[in-house]
């Protein structure tokens, strides 16, 4: 019997959690994903408990931690966000924080705030148009100028941010546009992730065709852009290397990946809703070591996809929440994949 | 542990562990403790080994199991069995039946 320590690749990996410490909520999106806007959080002493068992499984693990704060709007609950901030600062086991919000609640005090921070890496503020008319239709009234603000304090106090954009029927003729806003405010990062149904109405889903079509032109305008430019668009997803072979990558969720909730529930990822278990109740070690939906996702040879046989497997794997969205089968065929189609 | 001793002796897997064979090309066992982490790969005999401590079946009808399914000599195995049963009660791994 070996103790798995002794694996000397098991020291190399990085670890993500996406961490939803707050349900509480400023705006109501037209594609969010949560069900309710609960105001009831769990304690401030149950929220450090947790991020005290997360450093301890990256230290159990020999994993070095990557966390995202989120919400909701993580800036509502500005005291417990500041004390995880704290918390992860201090941790040994985690080397990067992030912060995913909507941006609406930052301005200059809170941008200074946050560069006192040396571990949080990057500001994620979702932007879902190229102009205030789109992104306040899908985010509502003012939320566009308010995100743009936000934006302009963070780059002013020279932290890094990153933009996302969730793709819908709503926004899929601004891609460039919303690229073009990003080149000009001078934001490091861009992500544009396709809206998985999984409350909103199926009008704001796009269609493989649509899909293929955007995707390939971001792909011709990451390479206009060229790799040393200031802004650096993300295509290490799946999908991502059917526009060009050297992009995407097979999604972490069940390997390196968990997505917590702001009751301490766990999910593999926020958008593949199958509830696995509670931090709190059963430790993040039953979790992680018992879930068949997490042994299942591990096991490339179950899918029961082309996705299995398909040559781009390693670098794709299509989106699991999409097919389970989708299909109710988080193993079947992404439903955006336009590999089986012709291109000419 | 002498023969006597165990002869009749009932365990089970403790609470606080898995076990785990994955099924993928290459057959993997491990054995996880759930509350402190700890990961143990194993071999084929030992998972075969401490799957059978289910809390109904006494040593010596594992013992009867194991002979029947691996070709070692019967002694050999037997001091075997006893060996691991030390270890693994040892690390709480193996809970006596009361």
């Amino acid at each position: 019997m070996n103790n798995f320590d002794e694996n000397p690749k098991a020291y190399q990996k990085t670890f993500y959690i996406q961490w939803h410490f707050t349900e509480n909520c400023n705006l109501r999106c037209k594609h969010c994903y949560q069900k309710s806007y609960d105001l009831k959080n769990i304690s401030k002493q149950e929220i450090i408990k947790i991020a005290g068992i997360l450093d301890n499984a990256m230290s159990v693990w020999k994993h070095k931690g990557r966390v995202s704060l989120t919400g909701g709007e993580p800036f509502l609950q500005e005291d417990i966000l500041f004390s995880l901030l704290d918390f992860f600062s201090h941790a040994e086991n985690f080397y990067w924080i992030g912060i995913l919000t909507n941006g609406t609640l930052i301005d200059q005090n809170i941008a200074k705030r946050l560069k006192t921070y040396p571990k949080l890496k990057e500001i994620q503020i979702s932007i879902d148009g190229a102009t205030p008319e789109t992104h306040n239709a899908i985010r509502g009234k003012a939320a566009f100028e308010r995100a743009i603000e936000g934006l302009q304090c963070l780059i002013r106090n020279d932290l890094k941010t990153s933009v996302m954009c969730t793709l819908t029927t709503l926004n899929k003729t601004e891609v460039i546009d919303i690229i073009d806003l990003c080149l000009n405010l001078g934001v490091n990062y861009l992500t544009f992730e396709r809206v998985t149904p999984i409350n909103n109405e199926d009008k704001l889903s796009l269609n493989m065709n649509e899909i293929k079509n955007i995707y390939e032109q971001i792909a011709e305008r990451k390479k206009l852009l060229g790799k040393n430019g200031l802004l650096k668009i993300r295509t290490s997803r799946p999908l991502w290397c059917l526009t060009d072979s050297q992009y995407g990558a097979f999604c972490p969720v069940g390997f390196t990946s968990l997505c917590v909730l702001h009751d301490g529930g766990v999910l593999p990822c926020r958008r593949l809703e199958i509830p696995i278990g509670n931090i709190l109740n059963d430790g993040i070690y039953k979790i992680w070591y018992t879930s068949p939906v997490l042994w299942d996702l591990r096991q490339k040879n179950r899918m029961n996809s082309t996705c299995r046989l398909c040559d781009f497997l390693s670098q794709c794997g299509g989106c699991r929440a999409m097919a389970y969205a989708q299909y109710g089968d988080y193993l079947a065929i992404d439903p955006h994949c336009w590999k089986g189609i012709s291109t000419s | 542990m002498s023969d006597l001793e165990n002869k009749g002796k009932i365990y089970n897997l403790s609470d606080d562990f898995v076990l785990y064979r994955g099924n993928s090309q290459e057959e993997r066992f491990f054995l996880f403790n759930i509350k402190n982490g700890k990961i143990y790969r194993l071999n084929k005999v030992s998972y075969s080994m401490l799957e059978l401590f289910d809390g109904t079946l006494g040593t010596e009808d594992i013992f009867n199991l194991l002979s029947k399914h691996f070709n070692v000599e019967r002694n050999h195995l037997k001091a075997d069995l006893y060996r691991m049963i030390d270890e693994w009660t040892g690390r709480n791994i193996l809970i006596e039946r009361g």
